[in-house]
């Protein structure tokens, strides 16, 4: 008896090893997480004040998100929403407010206890002041935010808006204690992070809070360099003064991947590349067929390979596929098809001219294709190849900086056919980006926006899914309509190119991992960061 | 002497007022709206509106007329008076202030690794004129003026950071993250400044003191070191007057680099963003720094050759 007791004894014992390893044994490195762990992070440029100082001051949070103060609700890598300081959510009856109901107990880094005072603080009085956190913003006005209770809010937007709960994921509405903003001293948030000190321009050290209400982070300390070259950052890895770099170029990835030292950890894309195209009257892009024409001479598949080398997905859709759920297959994908192409233009009266340039008129079929600073120059290279091939010319317009980019927009209107950028999916809105740039209402984007003049024949039904999704009340109503929009702007009236999506890329020493890598980078948390002792 | 620099500090005050409107008119000239620019930061989700535009537009003074804004610009830097950052809000003349001493210990080092390095070689490469190893200083200061900037700085990165793991690869700590930037900023203005002694020297050589300071049995070097070096640095001085004003106005690219805080990589940030207030700020500093510059290496002529002397009416001769 006393040898069975033994014996179940050992296999329990047994069998509790071998579960609490597979627990704490780290799947991608082999090792055993070190709780203990300093990860030392090649991070970009240092962003944190550019926002300016005290409410409109992005310290901490954006565009480097350093999980020091939280959001109400969190945006999973997969665009769901997670529970943060609110507990929940719900629409009231009144069908414009969201309630939000907060979680107790919990406490900012100094021992505060956090409550609905400090969201009306934040959201109550900060925002109508400071107006930086982020687009829910817009629809908010100096009495929207009501405390019901010590842990209940309301919002109720001025303006139509049922997105508040996914618009509110981003981090600069993070929740900063009553009467501080992110840049007062000393920094006190209610995050998994605490900051131990931050050098501007140079970098920051954060250590573990280990009074956090939530999951610990599972490495004690996280060292910030902030070097803004990236091939700087590269070779900060592999000199071993770094264990982790953000945004590795893509023409690096095969390298570290190659090296037996390092590994690479990719997002599922996040950033858009995407073409907007100009229908203002005068331009030769005012015309479908052009748009359609130019649409399906663009090789997606080649985009990918040559501009992210492969570290991306060819374009389809405005936003990450996930943020559409179900509806995501309402937008069909565009492949490149010369012989359509082609077809179109000759159909709509451009002939091929001596230089292999389609005329109309004694006019050449020239587009202007303007490219901001961060479009990689291969990227408007490819698309003039493209273009070349079905007999369009296309003039690119690299621009050094944002103000002259804008400068080209010339007030709303701009001297440019087609523009390239690379927007960010950083909240759960699914309509975020075509509401932001196509909606009529929208006073700089006249250029793109369906309805508004000349308005193409799909205008008023891409306003009425506008309406649609400021007042859907589920999750997939939302999703249909923002996924209805991206098929009138891709598939119907070519106002929108999608072009591809990228990953974000991370490199890191091969005992380090990163679990849940973001598509949007701003939205990223090191919850799931490790390094391990024994790889 | 004092009445020399004297007059000379006044006369730069014409010049850093012509300056300052030739920056003025060429930063208002540059293309971006810095209203839209302002109003766009300032939005929510980067929106630009006619009221927020007009409203941008009051806030910087721009629906004034153009000499008016200039004017009241100028009241202000003559006060230490910069204006605010667009992206950062806070006074251009402090985050100049904050840059200097970062760029101003870079620049020191480099400036001192430049004569330790440059001064023996151009000495030796006169010493060896017309010999192999001139031609071979020849060939290798060729390469090392050539060479552009950035690709030396990632050179060295990779060599002494990531293969030899000898120096730190970017960012401003201790001591032996000074030295691969201070290398990069070094090596070229090397190659430079010792090919400009060499032939300064080589001038000098064919001199009657020189000849008769051989006579007296003085060696090669020891002629140059005593008698030809200092007869020989005025082209040289000139030079490196210009090279520290460079230097401490902050090198941009070696800066981004590097990761290194200075004024260099202000500037990158200050051009990459439009930020106008802090690019006149950083572009008036530099033109302040050259004036002075200009001024010290004047007076430093007179130190190299005795003959030289400040007149009164406002010159070296």
């Amino acid at each position: 008896m006393r040898r069975k007791a033994l014996l179940l004894a050992v296999l329990v014992s047994l069998v509790a090893a071998a579960c609490s390893a597979s627990e704490t044994t780290d799947t991608a490195t082999g090792g055993t997480p070190d709780l203990n762990a300093e990860v030392r992070v090649a991070a970009n440029e240092d962003t944190w004040p550019g926002g300016g100082t005290g409410a409109k001051a992005y310290h901490y949070m954006y565009v480097l998100n350093a999980n020091i103060y939280e959001p109400l609700v969190y945006l999973e890598a997969d665009y769901t929403l997670r529970p943060g300081l609110a507990e929940r959510w719900e629409i009231q009856p009144d069908g414009i407010t969201t309630r939000f109901f907060l979680r107790k107990g919990v406490t900012f880094h100094n021992g505060q206890p956090f409550s609905a005072d400090d969201v009306m603080w934040t959201w109550g009085v900060r925002q109508p002041e400071g107006k930086t956190l982020g687009t829910v913003a817009n629809t908010l006005g100096p009495d929207s935010v009501k405390k019901i209770d010590d842990f209940t809010v309301d919002f109720t937007p001025a303006q139509p808006n049922l997105r508040i709960a996914e618009q509110i994921v981003h981090p600069e509405g993070a929740i900063v204690p009553k009467g501080t903003h992110n840049d007062t001293m000393p920094v006190n948030g209610s995050g998994p992070y605490k900051v131990v000190s931050y050098t501007p321009t140079q970098g920051a050290v954060i250590e573990r809070n280990d009074s956090y209400w939530g999951a610990k982070p599972k490495v004690k300390r996280i060292v910030f360099q902030f070097l803004p070259d990236p091939q700087t950052r590269l070779e900060a890895l592999r000199a071993g003064q770094a264990d982790f770099v953000i945004d590795l170029p893509p023409d690096a990835t095969r390298s570290i991947e190659s090296d037996d030292r390092f590994r690479v950890v990719q997002s599922k894309p996040g950033r858009n590349h995407l073409l907007y195209v100009n229908k203002l009257e005068g331009r030769v892009t005012s015309e479908k067929a052009v748009r359609e024409a130019i649409s399906t001479a663009i090789d997606r598949k080649a985009y990918v390979d040559v501009v992210l080398d492969g570290n991306g997905e060819p374009g389809r859709w405005m936003a990450p596929e996930s943020v559409l759920g179900a509806s995501a297959d309402t937008v069909k994908p565009i492949s490149q098809d010369l012989d359509k192409s082609r077809k179109l233009l000759e159909d709509a009266g451009w002939k091929a001219g001596a230089d292999g340039i389609r005329e109309r008129d004694g006019k050449k079929l020239s587009v202007r294709l303007l490219g901001q600073q961060e479009v990689p120059e291969s990227s408007l290279l490819v698309i003039q190849a493209n273009l070349k091939e079905v007999g369009v010319d296309t003039v690119i317009l690299k621009t050094p900086d944002g103000a002259t980019r804008n400068s080209l927009y010339a007030s709303g209107k701009g001297d440019f056919d087609l523009d390239l950028e690379p927007p960010n999916q950083n909240d759960g809105n699914p309509a975020f980006l075509p509401v932001l740039r196509m909606s009529s209402k929208s006073a700089t984007n006249v250029q793109f926006a369906p309805n508004a003049a000349p308005v193409t024949e799909n205008g008023p039904s891409f306003d009425a899914e506008v309406d649609k999704a400021l007042a859907a009340k589920t999750t997939p109503e939302v999703q249909q309509a923002a996924a209805n929009m991206m098929k009138i702007l891709s598939n119907d009236d070519h106002l929108v190119i999608p072009l591809a999506g990228a990953n974000r890329i991370y490199g890191m020493s091969k005992n380090v991992d990163l679990g849940d890598p973001h598509p949007s980078f701003t939205n990223q948390t090191w919850f799931s960061l490790t390094k391990t002792s024994g790889s | 002497m004092g009445r020399y620099v004297a007059r000379r500090l006044l006369v730069s005050v014409p010049t850093l007022l012509v300056l300052s409107f030739c920056i003025f008119v060429l930063v208002s000239a540059a293309p971006g709206d810095p209203a839209e620019e302002l109003a766009r930061r300032t939005s929510p989700a980067g929106e630009v509106t006619e009221a927020s535009l007009a409203e941008a537009r009051s806030e910087l003074g721009l629906d004034r007329p153009f000499l008016v804004q200039y004017s009241s610009w100028l009241k202000g830097a003559v006060a230490g008076d910069l204006g605010d950052s667009f992206t950062t809000k806070t006074p251009v003349a402090d985050e100049i202030r904050q840059r200097v001493p970062a760029t101003a210990q870079l620049a020191g080092l480099a400036f001192l690794l430049v004569m330790v390095a440059a001064v023996p070689l151009g000495i030796l490469a006169a010493l060896a004129h017309r010999h192999w190893a001139d031609h071979a200083m020849r060939f290798v200061a060729l390469i090392f003026a050539s060479v552009p900037g950035f690709v030396l700085a990632y050179v060295l990165i990779i060599v002494f950071a990531t293969r030899l793991r000898l120096l730190p690869v970017a960012g401003r700590g201790a001591f032996d993250t000074y030295v691969l930037p201070a290398v990069a900023l070094a090596v070229g203005p090397v190659a430079v400044v010792s090919r400009l002694l060499r032939s300064s020297l080589l001038e000098v050589f064919v001199e009657d003191y020189m000849r008769t300071a051989r006579a007296k049995g003085l060696g090669g070097l020891q002629a140059v070191v005593r008698h030809g070096l200092r007869n020989a640095s005025i082209p040289v001085v000139t030079l490196m007057g210009g090279l520290l004003a460079g230097l401490l106005d902050g090198a941009l690219i070696a800066e981004v680099i590097f990761a290194w805080p200075g004024l260099g990589r202000l500037t990158f940030e200050a051009i990459s963003q439009r930020d106008h207030p802090m690019i006149l700020g950083v572009v008036l500093f530099a033109g302040a720094v050259y004036i002075v510059m200009n001024l010290l290496v004047d007076l430093s002529y007179r130190l190299f050759d005795p003959r030289i002397r400040v007149e009164a009416g406002g010159g070296v001769g």
